[in-house]
């Protein structure tokens, strides 16, 4: 059972956590990789994909309402410590794997874009650094983490969006749906590492306390973000049209063909780097539920050593198989399709309904 | 309680200088003596490689030096980005090209592997694709040399040629790397770019710039201080289909092309031979703006391209004793003047639409707009449409009521 007086998060945060940091790992690469499979129609690729995580956001937002435990507690209480635990080792390994690309997109996208010569891989330690002091901290890190990014989140987007909106050509994404339904699939299958941000309110569930209405405002909150995102690819694709899929890093390419930048210079780069500054958050995410996961299957006592297993692992990949960045990019985007969508919507969905039916039960008891 | 709070203070002091080194670009700094600033490229193939001439800004730390200072290195390679990591090879200075604005093809290039130059440029992400592209009518190289009254470095001279703000003439169909390659992978794998002629000034205006006092130009330099005689014209277009060069645009064209595509608000253009009080006379225009549209519309029988153009303009000038016509009178347009001016546009255009459909350069987008707003009739004409294409022109030249 909670404490009431002890919630990790407050519910503004939470939804200033889905407004802030869901939207912002998608801008660097996902876009090009959504042109690649589904061209014009990207966009219908990013809708199915939100469209899935509203439906388990609905779910896991009921579960959410009248909780009377954690995730672990309720799931113990249900199905016995070693059952959970050995649910919880499949999200890790879904958390590693989750972190694998938007982390080494991050570095791809620092190393290319901000760096002339192919820098020392001392460059991005200072991620590792962050992510490390991230992991160490309670669940409350990242309801605090949300109050401060969401404003660099949103002036961000809005200085990168109010830029590219004059060099769009809207007309470019029609005809809708040409691509044919297994195209737009394609798309959204090959980006589900982007996406499954349900799940992490998932792990919140019993750690704020609902408010009244509180179940529109979260989902609200989502559709926030998920009308950026599919906003960001349109005009991604409306500025690049037949090119937008060689167009790696969507974010760093849309907003420098306005006129005022042709004249004053790159200063859209305030916006990115604002955008750069919260998807530290972002990306530390998954690391962050990996650790957490870890020290609870493993029943690690020390902050510490979980937060290094898992940030050692991901920094080993990112260093030492840096020469298989393109078949580890592959097998994440078109492997692992099946595995993502189970973790990130299958479960989630079966995992609150049980919850809300046992909340239900204590209710009616 | 001190304790904890200077262990607050280093946490985030430390995450401050974190992200200070993180974003700083401490870790991949090069020396900025080691840096060329590279301003322009030209591309030209020799003996099988391409040989790519870099127009590099030199900078000067002196107050008595008015005029921009250049270098000009040549890099060889069997790929232009070879051909650019030579120049670094050969000169030891880093060619750094975030601020390369200009990119010139040779005309022998041109011809057949624009689009293999191009595509570098728009891949990577260390030169900008919003870069202008044009031909050279002759070697690239050559025009990168040429020296000119208008600026120091004759790249910076072509840019104010090629991209004029409003007010100035839209006589040019400048375009920038991204736009060469979307048009170039689009369905219609059509695409454009202008050819920069020299022009010879008649008088030699280098005493007209301030002189430079460096001791260090190079000896090229010195060459462009005796004779700065050329201008530029960018005025005529190259047609592009399936990355071969296929056709072009005169100058007349090109300003039609320009009305139905761009912004046109500030061009002039003259009206000769209308008739005034007995005499024949010409009268200048300028546009105060173009509403324009290009639609296609798809059936069974065929295909037809509408475009429709309206111009507001204002009399700017009339070469006739006693006109009292200029930009403040708000004077109405004579009929005269209104026919020939709207039979001028409604002439070039057709001529713009039979040089797309003979070199089949799809300049108007017929296929892609076929692709995205008559989708059903798409399948039956992608392969050949030229041959089922007409065109209906509507101008309607305006003036003050």
């Amino acid at each position: 059972m909670i404490n009431k007086n002890q919630y990790e998060l407050s519910f503004r945060q939470v939804c200033l956590f889905l407004i802030a940091l869901v939207p912002v790992s998608k801008m660097f690469m996902m876009p090009s990789v959504l042109a690649k499979h589904s061209n014009e129609d990207l966009w219908l690729s990013a809708l199915l994909n939100f469209s899935l995580d509203f439906i388990t956001l609905f779910f896991v937002v009921l579960s959410c309402k009248n909780a009377k435990n954690t995730l672990i507690g309720a799931l113990e209480d249900k199905f016995g410590k070693t059952k959970t635990k050995i649910l919880f080792c499949f999200y890790l390994l879904y958390f590693l794997l989750k972190a694998l690309v938007p982390i080494n997109e991050q570095k791809d996208y620092v190393e290319q874009t901000l760096y002339n010569l192919t820098p020392t891989i001392l460059y991005f330690c200072p991620f590792f650094l962050v992510a490390f002091f991230f992991c160490l901290k309670h669940l409350r890190v990242l309801g605090r983490t949300s109050d401060v990014v969401w404003f660099t989140t949103i002036v961000g987007i809005l200085i990168i969006f109010a830029l590219s909106l004059g060099n769009m050509d809207i007309s470019s994404i029609l005809p809708i749906g040409a691509n044919g339904v297994s195209n737009v699939v394609k798309g959204s299958f090959s980006s589900f590492t982007w996406f499954g941000d349900a799940l992490y309110l998932m792990f919140f569930i019993g750690q704020f306390k609902f408010e009244e209405g509180g179940t529109k405002k979260i989902l609200l909150s989502f559709l926030c973000s998920a009308v950026v995102i599919v906003l960001f690819t349109i005009i991604f694709y409306s500025v690049f049209t037949s090119i937008a899929f060689r167009q790696k890093f969507a974010l760093t390419e849309i907003s420098k063909y306005a006129t005022v930048i042709n004249n004053i210079g790159r200063f859209d780069y305030i916006g990115i780097m604002l955008i750069l500054f919260s998807n530290i958050f972002s990306l530390s995410l998954p690391l962050y539920f990996a650790s957490k996961i870890l020290s609870y299957v493993f029943s690690i006592k020390y902050k510490w050593l979980s937060a290094t297993i898992v940030i050692g692992i991901q920094a080993i990949v990112l260093i030492f198989f840096n020469q298989y960045v393109y078949s580890i990019e592959n097998f994440v985007m078109n492997d692992l399709g099946v595995f993502f969508l189970i973790f990130s919507n299958v479960i989630p969905i079966i995992i609150s309904l049980l919850i809300k039916k046992e909340n239900k039960n204590e209710v009616a008891v | 309680m001190k304790s904890q709070s200077s262990k607050a203070k280093f946490i985030i002091l430390s995450i401050i200088a974190l992200f200070v080194f993180f974003f700083s670009n401490d870790f991949g700094l090069i020396d900025v003596e080691k840096t060329s600033i590279i301003t322009a490229i030209a591309i030209d193939k020799e003996d099988d490689e391409f040989l790519v001439t870099a127009q590099i800004a030199v900078p000067e730390a002196t107050d008595t030096n008015s005029e921009n200072l250049k270098a000009q290195i040549i890099g060889k390679g069997s790929t232009v980005g070879g051909a650019i990591k030579n120049l670094g090879d050969f000169s030891g200075w880093f060619p750094k090209l975030a601020f390369c604005n200009l990119i010139l093809i040779g005309n022998d290039i041109s011809q057949n592997q624009a689009i293999n130059v191009l595509d570098y440029f728009a891949k990577t992400l260390r030169v900008q694709d919003s870069a202008l592209v044009a031909i050279a009518e002759n070697k690239a190289y050559e025009l990168l040399n040429l020296a000119t009254p208008l600026d120091n470095i004759s790249a910076f001279a072509l840019q104010k040629i090629m991209l004029k703000n409003t007010g100035f003439d839209r006589d040019v169909c400048a375009t920038d790397v991204k736009t060469f390659c979307a048009g170039h992978y689009s369905l219609s794998s059509s695409a454009f770019m202008p050819i920069v002629k020299s022009i010879p000034s008649e008088k030699d205006s280098s005493k007209q710039t301030a002189t430079s006092s460096s001791q260090s130009s190079s000896a090229s330099q010195e060459k462009d201080d005796k004779n700065k005689k050329n201008l530029f014209d960018a005025s005529t277009t190259a047609l592009f289909y399936q990355g071969k060069r296929v056709g072009e645009l005169d100058s007349k064209m090109t300003l039609a092309f320009n009305a139905i595509t761009t912004t046109f608000k500030g061009t002039t253009f003259s009206v000769d031979n209308v008739e005034f009080k007995g005499q024949l006379t010409n009268y200048l225009l300028t546009v105060n703006s173009n509403p324009s549209s290009i639609t296609v519309i798809a059936n069974d029988n065929g295909i037809t391209l509408n475009v429709n153009l309206t111009l507001y303009c204002k009399i700017s000038d009339h070469s006739a004793d006693g006109s009292n016509e200029s930009l403040s009178q708000n004077t109405p347009l004579p009929f005269d003047v209104k026919i020939k001016a709207e039979n001028f546009f409604k002439e070039n255009i057709i001529k713009v639409f039979n040089e797309s459909k003979r070199s089949n350069c799809d300049v108007f987008n017929i296929k892609e707009k076929l692709y995205r707003f008559n989708y059903k009739q798409y399948s039956k004409y992608k392969d050949n449409y030229f041959p089922f294409c007409s065109i209906n022109v509507n101008v309607s030249v305006e003036g003050q009521r």
